[in-house]
């Protein structure tokens, strides 16, 4: 149809056609700014009417086509011994290759060939014990694939301080003593994986943000619903910074679930975990359509405990709309050729009996000692179930440029050699567990990332403070 | 050897000549076993066992403080328990006051070594440390450190422990504990956290716990003892660890809070005014008055059976009164109800009870009432005995009423329950019985007489369960007595009326569409009508009154009593246990063979393997003669004595020591099929056993207990009386041990029947200490048995968990049961109840030779079981207090069953019902007391719970399953949403979780890894045989039994949600592996 020879006649002829009602004004507005895909858009997506509204909100500029890419890995596991060691060898293989990599450590040997060896050496090693001797010096025993050694580091040297946590893959300078019946290794120098320093290339870009929120917990007597359905509001306005946003991550823990800790049913107000993701789908599908909606599991979410955690199966996914897509925990999103990773957090519950400083009021040093250890779960065996299998996910390959956890109910933003973090704000008030251990959580606080700078806003919904 | 001697004078003991012979027994025995330790073939020279008189001895051995028993003895005359310990805290203080730190320590172990008569390892144990920290304002204070064996002190200790604390404090002028409000928030915080972990009997309020922290002069603090730490309130500089400080919990909560009424007894007499903040603490628990709960409910333990939902009809129904075999909190059944509840109630089960405690130990008494069961061909029957039980368990389609369970009034007066009314039952109806009256043998129509002519209440075997049912069932029961007729002395009444006459409890044999009565008289009567010339006529016009009760009272025109109007629920809780004490491995040594023994610990491996040496840490000796050193104290090489040198990690050349032993046992070590070590010594000093006493303990298949002994556990249940019939003893032995020739005798405190597998375990001990005697020592046998049935008259020690204080006990007889049963007072004196508590038996002589405080672990609770000390006589004021409530008379009177009409406070009948400690205030002995019912014979019942028959879980909970749904007082869907959400889910959620958290373990060695080496070998032995810690297997073990359940049983929505939830995530996590194994199907439960 060419535009040229569009009259009125012809237009209601081609509306009635296909089965649309116009109103007169309406009629007037498309003639006025027509174009073949307006029209074509209007029938498409009419629902038998069309009327001034619907016609202006068709012309309303749209923001730019979404730009990410979530590739699902076929996650392999099984349950044998093997599969465990294999997951700590992956582990060990991934986070060497970016130690040795660094160049303090170049001509690294194995721990074998080191124990033949004179003088100064660089061995790469998972630590298998830490302890110290009677005399306060700290023994760490370390293991590559074949061999096993102690390392020493004197009570004198300043690396005595630094925190080192069993299952964390470093990198040892140091001198081989073998002087005692087996060698052992006095470290001067401990070589982490680490972040390398990056500076945001601050391109001239229109502010695209990324918005993020944790642990809704829908389902939960306590979820904030006022709170909830304001900020719903808030992406629907015309607000500058709302429309501007083209990404929402919730970072897991979306429903309360059920049977999650005993008793839990008292504080449920939707028993069936169904009804609770169908409570969260028709939030989610009040959220304008151009903003892409990614849900991750969390440990209260009906998906298996371990990590990785899946998807949502389909019955779940089933429910929401097409804007929404499903990520695994944890998972690197590419971002507009930004990397985000975003992971639950439950190790950071382990990480703040592990880690001198951090609380739950300020996760920053946990988040930080993650970073830096290269690894989303540094020490195996706490509160952290994972999954054994051939590839460890757990460990941070690329770096980051936005680093989203959730899980602690509290609310941190903070900045790791130019890896902008955040501990993402809940949706749920203080729960009798929480009061019970005198933890105040910050809730309803959306966080938002520019993906173009190093922009950060808070928008904060909670009423009881503002 | 002492028996054979006095078997000529056979007269009858009394209470003091009876004392007399054990304690000359006893003297005896230890002057033989010094004589043989003091041959210096032992790790110590003398027995290690202290023999003590009294409380106050025991004491002074427990604590070994010298001199400190004759003031305790002193002060015992003139004050209470409390003050005495009380008093002897202060003076122990002064004796060490130069060191205030000492002086604190011993004085609060000394007080609470009182309060706890000297028997408990709490005064040595619970208390990990006692020390002087610094408030802010740099003032002192006292710090009391609590772990984990306080538990056994009970609360009043625990929180009069704390009270010694400050007046010792104030003794020696230290200033008061000073909390900042960070600690009150850690106590918080932990308590609660604690409560998740363990359960507290009683949770205080935050408030509570605020006040009492911030106003108890002495600061409760604890060891580290749980796993869990706190989460919030970390590194704190006075408060030492971030682990749950359980100490410190119990002495707080159960202690502090829960005894608060208590203590404020004490400190208000003693002018402590700055503990009287413990008034405004409700402490709420203590009053338990007559409340009925379902707590006992809670927990329900899958394959262990509920036999009564709380207070339902069909339930136990409560008779009041003491067997020969109850009391002390065991309670009798009719071993027909045992055997009818699927066998599951074996004499000794522990059943965990609705009232009047928590749980009790189930004895026999064949003279109550049994279960009334429904029959496949429709019969309602009364079963009263266990051959009927046997001949028609098959038959039982429904357990319509599951009999009497016969408690006595000492229980509910130990438990401060107030009665609950009383069944009508023939005991109570005979005291309404006019004199001259004969009461037995009543029949249907004399029954009525007696109860129109003397306006009595009707005879109980007449009285039925008319507060069960409802005026419809009432009214729906005339009218079926209108429909029936009068026929061959029976009455028959149509089929449809059965349901209200099971609930009834009437007897009846179905006959087509009629049911035939032969008891139908009262039954009549009852319900308004009589009997003229074989006709039945109504004489009293219908009418309701304003309880089916009080409308049969109008009807009948006599007194009819509520038959049964306390019913008691009730589960299976521990079974039984009667079975020797084998350490996991087996133990037949103390003696360190490292790893070289692999995994079984061999001696005789480690020896192969290492060719003979190797090295171990160990205490060593060093031969005066050849100078040769060696963890024995004789010389291997040439066998003279050696000397103690210390502890050392060095090479030990264990093939001379084997050649040694063989040579001086004359026994060949390739005759041994096993012989196992141990991979480390616990002890402090790391002394090893002579190696020959192992030996011989292996050639008698003998296990040894970590302190050198060994042990025989079971669980304890009371016997007052006993016929020698039924201990398989004959006249002749009856009278050897100072008995008179009698049916029926009552048993001297200290002697004890024990099961015939103990019999068996400790014959094959007597033969390995007369093997020690002769081939060890060189000294003449002992024991010298030809058969079990000799250990008659033997002593043995009585130990119970928990405790370090032994009590010498003397073998009268055997029973077929897997129970130890002695007089209440020899329990008591253990620190034992009977509401199945377990303990352990040792030969004396056993203990004498062998036992050494040297070998006790290091680790806390490593003195407990241990026998430190020795009660040889047992003094009733000396024993736990529970056994004074025990009552001793023959027939409950008329204003017991009167006054549980108005819910009495037991306390108000104390003197009436003569309880031992009345006996012994009025009669001046406790001898001569009497019981309430008989029993025929204490070995008739059930002898092992079919919990322990079944093989598999799935067999007892399909049991369990199957007897809920056979008991009317039990409702399955209940039983099976208990089963999965309190035991089932919770397991599986667990193992799931920590599956993938685990930890591993290396098969050759035993070494245990957090995380798997990389290398996938073993770092210690370099074995590549690794494996998990958890397996699949435990994930899933539920899973099939869970997803039956869930599908036969009604049980809640939420729940299924959680099953299937569950379920869903198992699947997903271990996809289908290998081939699909037909235990570990998943069907049905694709919600998604």
């Amino acid at each position: 149809m060419i535009m040229a020879d569009l009259d009125k006649a012809s237009l209601l002829e081609y509306f009635t056609k296909n089965g649309v009602l116009v109103s007169p004004s309406a009629l007037e507005k498309i003639i006025k700014y027509s174009s073949s895909s307006l029209i074509e858009d209007l029938v498409k997506n009419s629902d038998g009417y069309i009327d001034d509204r619907i016609v202006e909100a068709a012309l309303k500029p749209k923001r730019e086509m979404n730009d990410f890419e979530v590739y699902l890995p076929e996650v392999r596991f099984n349950s044998s011994v093997e599969d465990f060691r294999k997951m700590f060898v992956s582990k060990y293989e991934k986070l060497s290759r970016i130690i040795s990599a660094s160049s303090s450590m170049r001509g690294s040997i194995s721990i074998k060939t080191a124990k033949h060896s004179q003088g100064q050496v660089k061995v790469i090693g998972m630590v298998s014990e830490v302890s110290m001797t009677k005399n306060g010096h700290k023994r760490v025993l370390i293991e590559d694939l074949d061999d096993s050694i102690q390392v020493f580091i004197l009570k004198d040297r300043g690396i005595i301080n630094e925190v080192i946590l069993e299952d964390e893959v470093i990198g040892i300078i140091g001198n081989v003593s073998s002087s005692s019946k087996d060698p052992v290794i006095f470290a001067d120098e401990i070589v982490r994986p680490d972040i390398p320093y990056r500076i945001l290339d601050e391109t001239k870009h229109e502010p695209v943000f990324v918005a993020s929120l944790s642990d809704i917990h829908i389902g939960s007597k306590t979820f904030r619903k006022n709170e909830f359905q304001d900020m719903i509001k808030w992406f629907e306005s015309s607000d500058d910074t709302s429309l501007s946003t083209k990404y929402l991550i919730l970072s897991g823990d979306v429903v309360d679930g059920i049977g999650v800790y005993p008793g839990q049913e008292n504080d449920l107000e939707l028993l069936n975990p169904l009804d609770q993701y169908e409570a969260l789908a028709s939030f989610v599908s009040q959220i304008p359509e151009d903003i892409t909606v990614f849900i991750m599991p969390g440990n209260h979410d009906t998906v298996r405990l371990s990590e990785p955690q899946p998807v949502f199966p389909e019955k779940i996914r089933k429910m929401f709309p097409s804007n929404a897509v499903f990520l695994p925990n944890p998972y690197n999103l590419k971002l507009e050729g930004k990397n985000v990773l975003v992971y639950h957090g439950m190790s950071l519950n382990d990480m703040i009996e592990l880690i001198p400083g951090a609380n739950y009021d300020s996760i920053g040093k946990a988040i930080e000692a993650i970073l830096v250890r290269r690894h989303l779960s540094p020490r195996y065996g706490g509160n952290t179930p994972l999954i054994p299998s051939s590839v460890d996910y757990h460990v941070i390959e690329e770096v980051p440029d936005i680093f989203i956890t959730g899980h602690i109910h509290s609310h941190y933003i903070g900045n790791y050699k130019g890896v902008r973090y955040v501990n993402s704000s809940t949706w749920q008030s203080q729960t009798e567990y929480q009061k019970m251990m005198n933890f105040n959580p910050k809730p309803s606080k959306l966080t938002l990332f520019d993906l173009y700078s190093r922009t950060v806003i808070v928008k904060d919904f909670d009423k009881s403070t503002s | 050897m002492t028996i054979l001697h006095s078997t000529m004078l056979s007269e009858v003991l009394d209470l003091e000549s009876y004392r007399k012979k054990i304690s000359d027994e006893v003297r005896e025995c230890f002057d033989l076993a010094s004589q043989a330790r003091e041959l210096g073939m032992d790790v110590t020279d003398k027995v290690e066992i202290p023999l003590a008189s009294d409380m106050a001895e025991r004491i002074e051995a427990l604590i070994g403080i010298s001199g400190i028993a004759d003031q305790i003895r002193d002060l015992s005359k003139k004050m209470s328990r409390e003050e005495v310990s009380l008093e002897m805290s202060r003076r122990v203080a002064n004796i060490f006051k130069d060191n205030k730190k000492e002086a604190l320590d011993k004085a609060i172990r000394v007080g609470l070594a009182i309060l706890t008569e000297g028997i408990l390892v709490a005064p040595l144990e619970g208390i990990a440390d006692v020390y002087i920290g610094k408030n802010a304002d740099g003032s002192d204070y006292v710090g009391i450190s609590y772990a984990g064996p306080i538990r056994g002190a009970g609360g009043t200790a625990q929180a009069l422990s704390v009270l010694i604390g400050d007046v010792v404090r104030r003794e020696l002028g230290i200033t008061r504990y000073i909390p900042t409000e960070e600690e009150i928030e850690r106590y918080i915080e932990e308590i609660e956290s604690y409560d998740r972990i363990k359960h507290l009997q009683y949770l205080p309020t935050p408030d509570e716990i605020k006040l009492v922290v911030k106003n108890s002069p002495v600061c409760i603090d604890g060891e580290g003892s749980e796993e869990e730490e706190v989460s919030g309130h970390r590194d704190m500089a006075r408060v030492k660890t971030n682990r749950i400080r359980g100490g410190m919990c119990l002495v707080l909560c159960e202690g502090l809070v829960q005894k608060a009424r208590k203590i404020l007894k004490y400190t208000s007499s003693m002018h402590l005014e700055e503990w009287s903040f413990l008034s405004s603490i409700s402490g709420k628990s203590d009053d338990k008055g007559s409340k009925k709960s379902d707590k006992f409910l809670k927990d329900i333990v899958a394959g262990r059976p509920v036999f009564s939902h709380p207070s339902r009809p069909g339930g136990f129904r409560l008779r009041y009164g003491r067997s020969r075999v109850s009391g002390l909190a065991a309670a009798s059944l009719n071993p027909a109800t045992m055997y009818i509840m699927g066998k599951f109630i074996a004499i000794g089960s522990q059943i965990k009870v609705e009232l009047p405690g928590k749980a009790a130990a189930v004895t026999p008494c064949d003279t109550i009432d049994g279960p009334t069961v429904l029959l496949r061909n429709g019969d309602h029957v009364k079963i009263n005995n266990i051959e009927k039980a046997k001949e028609l368990y098959d038959e039982v389609v429904e357990i319509t009423d599951a009999g009497e369970i016969l408690i006595a009034y000492g229980d509910f007066l130990e438990n401060n329950y107030n009665l609950p009314t009383a069944s009508f039952t023939k005991e109570w109806w005979m005291q309404y019985l006019p004199d001259g009256l004969d009461g037995n043998e009543v029949d249907q129509f004399r029954a009525v007489e007696l109860s129109r002519q003397y306006n009595i209440p009707l005879h109980p075997d007449f009285d039925y369960y008319w507060h069960d049912i409802s005026f419809e069932e009432l009214e729906y029961l005339i009218s079926a007595v209108e429909n029936g007729r009068l026929s061959d002395n029976s009455f028959l009444i149509p089929y449809s009326a059965s349901e209200v006459l099971i609930k009834l409890g009437v007897q009846f044999k179905r006959s087509g569409n009629f049911l035939v009565l032969n008891q139908y008289y009262p039954l009549l009567v009852s319900l308004g009508y009589d009997v003229f010339e074989d006709k039945i006529k109504r004489v009293k016009p219908y009418q309701r009154k304003s309880s089916v009760l009080e409308t049969v009272n109008y009807l009948s025109g006599i007194t009819i009593k509520p038959r049964a109007p306390t019913r008691v629920g009730s589960r299976l809780g521990r079974p039984e246990k009667a079975g020797d004490r084998k350490m996991k491995p087996m133990v037949h040594s103390l003696f360190p063979v490292e790893s070289y023994g692999e995994a079984r610990r061999s001696i005789l491996n480690a020896n192969k393997k290492t060719d003979g040496t190797y090295k171990a840490e160990v205490f060593f000796y060093r031969c005066t003669s050849c100078g040769y050193e060696s963890p024995s104290p004789t010389c291997p090489k040439c066998g003279s004595r050696s000397k103690p040198i210390g502890t050392k990690n060095s090479e030990i050349d264990l093939s001379v020591i084997l050649r040694k032993a063989e040579d001086r046992l004359g026994i060949k070590l390739d005759e041994l099929k096993e012989f196992k070590g141990v991979k480390k010594l616990m002890s402090k000093e790391k002394v090893a056993e002579p190696i020959e006493k192992g030996i011989l303990r292996a050639i008698h298949g003998i296990s040894v207990n970590k302190d050198g002994t060994c042990r025989f556990d079971m669980s304890d249940i009371p016997i007052t009386h006993f016929r020698y019939k039924e201990i398989g003893i004959s006249k002749e032995k009856l009278s050897e041990l100072g008995y008179e020739v009698k049916d029926v005798n009552e048993i001297f405190p200290q002697d004890v029947i024990i099961p015939r597998k103990a019999a068996k375990y400790l014959f094959d001990v007597s033969k390995f200490i007369d093997d020690l005697l002769v081939r060890y020592y060189g000294l003449p046998p002992f024991y010298s048995l030809k058969s079990e049935e000799d250990l008659v008259g033997h002593l043995v020690i009585g130990l119970a968990p928990h405790t370090s204080g032994g009590v010498v006990g003397r073998i009268i007889g055997f029973s077929d049961v897997n129970a130890f049963y002695a007089h209440p007072f020899f329990h008591a004196a253990k620190r034992r109840n009977c509401d199945g508590d377990e303990d352990s038996v040792m030969l004396l002589m056993d203990g004498f030779l062998n036992f050494s405080a040297r070998y006790l672990p290091s680790t806390t609770g490593g003195l407990m079981d241990a026998p430190l000390v020795l009660s040889v006589l047992i003094n009733p004021d000396e024993i736990d207090k529970e056994a004074l409530n025990v009552d001793t008379l023959q027939k409950y009177p008329l204003i017991f069953y009167e006054a549980t009409e108005r819910h009495a406070a037991p306390s108000e009948l104390e003197e009436t019902m003569m309880t031992m400690k009345v006996r012994i205030k009025k009669t001046a002995t406790y001898r001569n007391s009497s019981y309430t019912f008989d029993t025929s014979d204490i070995n008739k019942g059930v002898l092992v719970s079919s919990y322990k028959t079944l093989a598999t879980m799935d067999d007892k909970i399909s049991e369990q399953l199957g007897l809920a749904r056979r008991i009317r007082a039990v409702d399955a869907d209940d039983v099976a949403a208990r089963v999965i959400s309190t035991h089932f889910l919770p397991d599986m959620y667990g193992n799931f979780r920590r599956f993938f958290s685990q930890e591993f373990r290396c098969t050759k060695c035993n070494a245990k890894y957090r995380r798997i080496p990389l290398s996938g070998r073993c770092m210690k032995c370099g074995s590549d045989s690794l494996t998990l810690t958890i397996h699949k297997g435990s994930v899933i073990k539920y899973l099939d039994e869970t997803l039956k359940i869930e599908k036969e049983y009604n049980i809640p929505k939420y729940l299924k949600e959680r099953i299937d939830n569950l379920a869903r995530t198992i699947k997903e996590t271990f996809p289908d592996e290998e081939k699909p194994d037909a235990a570990i199907k998943i069907t049905g439960l694709d919600m998604y």
